[in-house]
């Protein structure tokens, strides 16, 4: 879930939040407070919590399951990744014809938009994968299920931000591409989906990062992904806190990697003089 | 089995609209203490203690960034645990979309705060008032104003979070669709039923989100 809201520049008007760091001494009563303060939270919560289970803490069995866990990364990554691309293609689509075409084409683009971006994951997974069979007579597999369900979320989110990047290019740009005579084929090809395409990225990550915590909900289908790894190795091991810490883990560091290669991506596709 | 059956339907339907009060109650009060812990998380974002800004921002950052299944099934599987008092399912459920909420809103409190023109403040200050009253009075109603489409937002994707709880065994709407399918095996009916009563509570607010972002605040 959570489309984020993007982030406000640092330091930008007045720099509330900028501030200078720490340096030397300050460093250290810097940390000494921070100490202090974790303290302040963990002493009241210790009245409710059995601090026993630190001592049975064995991260080294989790370790033993590093290829399970590696492949269940794989795959939730591979699983965004796809949904992301099906989706991005769906939704470039989806926002190019609901420009033109009859006023029936696009309410219902509007409404596969509004349906898949109104209603959870969990309940469009079940719907595709428990329902849909009923109705077209296919019964899908849990991954194909899992995918087409991410696609058809990922496709009306996409639809949204394909549709706002293409509203912000100039219509200047439409009206010198056409009095060169160029193609609609050519306009949209060579001089409106290329400026679009870059204007998508920042709102892209977001979706991509809400895609990629989608991934995890495939675990109620035993898709195989990292969560549903994650859930047989804690059942399997009885240690949960140790799977599920390392798991959320993993999880953080590849949600940090998707941004961190988006934003090398949107730097990479700068034209020069912006 | 092909055709959609509407007596399966009428029958289910008191669960799952009891199912449905159960998500909005779930959510009201997630969204609650969210708000309360967003607005600690983002003073401590903003703090001028390097301490208190590491603390808040590695909270939000964390919880900004991992699956929401993370925090309901790691409390959940967790809990018998850690804790020395035993939880249900609905006060585990409640607590992580708490942290969950109270990370995205922390984000929106500071973006709402940030968008305030440094100007206001110290001509609010030039005029005497205190900083309390230059929070409430002056900065406050003009960050509210930038703050309400990501909120409502940040509220939307929570009714949808909640769903996640059926996981656990929460009795909410998503929960009431999977047991009354499960048993009746009309699929098709329940989940479109459930999706249509999740369409209900979320549409509206998505609505809300966009009247008031419809005019952008560009710099």
């Amino acid at each position: 879930m959570m489309s984020e809201p993007s982030p406000p520049p640092e330091a930008s008007v007045g720099g509330t939040v900028r501030r200078p760091r720490p340096r030397g001494r300050e460093w250290l009563r810097e940390v000494v407070l921070f100490c202090l303060i974790v303290g302040a939270l963990v002493l009241p919560l210790s009245l409710v919590v059995d601090l026993s289970f630190v001592r049975q803490l064995d991260f080294a069995l989790i370790f033993t399951f590093r290829d399970a866990l590696a492949r269940g990364f794989t795959l939730s990554i591979v699983v965004t990744l796809t949904a992301m691309v099906a989706g991005l293609l769906a939704g470039v689509l989806l926002a190019i014809l609901s420009r033109g075409g009859s006023r029936y084409l696009r309410g219902a683009i509007a409404v596969h938009v509004e349906v898949w971006r109104n209603t959870p994951i969990l309940i469009q997974l079940f719907w595709v994968h428990f329902g849909l069979p009923l109705l077209t007579g296919f019964s899908t597999s849990v991954m194909v299920s899992g995918l087409i369900a991410m696609t058809l979320q990922a496709s009306a989110y996409l639809t949204e931000v394909a549709r706002a990047g293409i509203d912000a290019i100039p219509s200047g740009q439409w009206e010198a591409a056409r009095s060169l005579g160029l193609s609609r084929w050519h306009i949209w090809r060579r001089v409106i989906l290329p400026q679009a395409l870059r204007l998508m990225i920042p709102p892209g990550t977001n979706t991509l990062l809400s895609v990629f915590k989608g991934s995890a909900v495939l675990s109620v289908l035993s898709v195989g992904e990292l969560m549903s790894v994650s859930q047989h190795i804690a059942n399997y091991t009885f240690k949960p806190i140790e799977t599920l810490s390392v798991v959320a883990l993993l999880y953080f560091i590849a949600g940090k990697l998707f941004t961190l290669a988006m934003g090398v991506v949107e730097r990479r596709s700068q034209i020069g003089g912006h | 089995m092909g055709e959609f059956n509407l007596t399966v339907l009428r029958a289910s339907l008191p669960m799952l609209l009891e199912g449905a009060l159960t998500t909005l109650w779930i959510s009201v009060v997630s969204l609650l203490l969210g708000a309360i812990a967003g607005v600690v998380l983002c003073a401590g974002r903003t703090s001028k203690r390097a301490a208190l800004r590491w603390l808040a921002s590695g909270f939000i950052d964390f919880f900004r960034t991992i699956p929401e299944m993370i925090p309901i099934i790691w409390l959940y599987a967790c809990a018998p645990f850690v804790f020395r008092l035993h939880l249900d399912a609905m006060t585990i459920g409640i607590a992580a979309l708490t942290m969950i909420s109270s990370a995205f809103l922390a984000e929106v409190f500071r973006a709402g705060l940030l968008a305030v023109p440094e100007g206001q403040r110290d001509a609010a200050r030039a005029l005497g008032l205190s900083r309390a009253k230059v929070l409430m009075l002056v900065v406050a109603p003009q960050a509210a104003r930038v703050m309400m489409p990501p909120a409502m937002n940040i509220v939307a994707d929570t009714v949808k979070c909640s769903s996640l709880l059926s996981v656990i065994g929460v009795a909410e709407l998503a929960y009431e669709a999977a047991t009354l399918s499960a048993s009746s095996y009309r699929y098709m009916e329940l989940y479109t039923a459930a999706g249509v009563l999740y369409f209900v509570l979320i549409f509206p607010i998505s609505l809300l989100a966009r009247r008031y972002g419809a005019r952008p605040q560009r710099g």
